[in-house]
């Protein structure tokens, strides 16, 4: 459950200090890999690293957001 | 119907308790509530990093938070990251019977937050707990919930309805839930006619953990009715094609051992949906070598089961062969009375969804010709 309840802080810090019309919401791509990114380290993952050649390639930051919102993993 | 201690019954239901710093069934399983939090903390490095890189900064400083979500060791553990965060913060759980006495103990215990939930909770018992965790001792409300199924949301919106129009808890209503849930807003709008509006207006708003929940607050939203913001949760990547698969391919087993002590392999497992959670099911139970027949109403669902190599046919044709049958869809009385009558003798049937209506309960509790022996708590011949 370590996803879902970093997930749950990240919104619950977005709601404290942002200032949301009512509607509903998701968070942003990069707070969604943030959460993958926290939980990496534990499993032994070694993550790569695009350089800036192929980060323009991808047309996508070095650092992400990686994937476009429509992407469905 | 066993009542908690502590509440006065008048007429009606128990009222709210603004005395009580917590309601858990024994305080003195905090040590073992404890022990298994520190073992929790190496498998929640997120809520351990959050911790640590948000804590300092206190943004939840000076506001309340009501959580309506299993109280559970790992929600004890998001209840103290949002207590290092600086909320002050009150809880219920969001299932009657999903609590850890040790975890709900642990928090009671060490005053992260005024825990109302046991396992084991009646249907009335339930909805004292959640409004226990809406309303503060000088009668505010919460300006943040953390909601699991969307029952505080619901809660806080029926109670505005109620108020707008007080004929709604005249009316009859078809479940138990809503019946006992209606009965606590009537002795609410008596007590004080404006509550539940006051409260909405401070709600800054909900973030909603679950399938079920977000379709609530997709519903409201379309027909104008949503009151506060809200983050849907669910729809993270990170949390629907990670807990919802991969969490329910370890707990579906984990969950029919503990109640039947059954062995998987060679057993026709039905599986109805093949949505986040029918998957991680539906792949847990083929690992253990037992034979997985899937049932889905969305083509696109049927053909990735397919693909994947799973038979994919209909509840009427897999009711007589099937020896477990889960229900996994989001929807209502996917196993009806009929199915069940096809099924063989002892067949085991249990959900895996945020509400048991999945299978016609009501079948089974109303009906005549079913006799219930209790084999053990929540499990039921």
């Amino acid at each position: 459950m370590s996803n879902s309840f970093t997930n749950q802080c990240l919104a619950q810090i977005e709601l404290a200090t942002g200032n949301y019309e009512t509607d509903v919401y998701t968070l942003p791509k990069k707070l969604d890999e943030e959460v993958a990114r926290l939980h990496l380290a534990r499993l032994g993952v070694k993550l790569s690293k695009l350089n800036q050649v192929q980060a323009d390639y991808l047309g996508v930051p070095v650092d992400g957001p990686f994937k476009p919102d429509h992407y469905r993993y | 119907m066993t009542l908690a201690e502590n509440v006065v019954t008048i007429d009606g239901p128990p009222a709210y308790d603004a005395s009580l710093p917590y309601k858990v069934a024994d305080i003195a399983l905090a040590d073992f509530g404890d022990k298994e939090m520190q073992l929790a903390e190496n498998e929640m490095p997120g809520l351990m990093a959050v911790r640590e890189k948000y804590g300092p900064q206190k943004p939840l400083k000076g506001l309340r938070v009501t959580g309506s979500l299993h109280m559970t060791i790992q929600t004890a553990m998001l209840i103290d990251t949002l207590k290092i965060l600086g909320a002050d913060i009150r809880w219920a759980s969001c299932n009657i019977f999903s609590t850890q006495d040790h975890a709900a103990a642990a928090i009671a215990r060490k005053g992260s937050a005024a825990v109302f939930a046991w396992k084991g909770e009646s249907l009335e018992e339930y909805w004292w707990c959640t409004e226990q965790a809406l309303v503060w001792p000088d009668g505010s409300g919460p300006h943040l919930i953390v909601d699991d199924g969307g029952d505080a949301t619901l809660f806080v919106h029926q109670g505005a309805a109620v108020e707008k129009d007080p004929s709604l808890v005249e009316k009859t209503y078809d479940s138990a839930d809503e019946q006992l849930l209606m009965a606590r807003l009537k002795s609410s709008y008596e007590n004080d006619s404006g509550r539940w509006t006051r409260i909405a207006e401070s709600v800054k708003g909900v973030s909603e953990e679950t399938t079920t929940g977000v379709h609530r607050l997709y519903h409201l939203s379309q027909k104008g009715e949503l009151l506060f913001p809200a983050f849907n949760v669910n729809d993270s990547v990170t949390k629907s094609k990670f807990d919802n698969l991969y969490g329910c391919r370890e707990s579906l087993a984990d969950g029919i051992k503990r109640a039947t002590d059954i062995m998987m392999a060679g057993k026709i497992v039905v599986v109805c949906g093949y949505g986040d959670v029918g998957k991680g099911c539906a792949h847990s139970m083929r690992g253990y070598g037992a034979r997985v027949l899937v049932t889905e109403v969305d083509p696109i669902c049927a053909l990735q089961a397919a693909m994947e190599g799973f038979e994919v046919t209909t509840l009427e044709d897999a009711a007589p062969v099937g020896d477990v049958f889960v229900t996994a869809t989001g929807c209502y009385k996917v196993i009806t009375g009929a199915h069940m009558e096809q099924m063989k003798n002892e067949a085991i049937v249990c959900n895996i969804g945020h509400f048991d209506n999945e299978i016609a309960m009501d079948y089974l509790d109303n009906n005549p010709k079913c006799e219930k022996t209790t084999v053990k708590p929540q499990v039921d011949k």
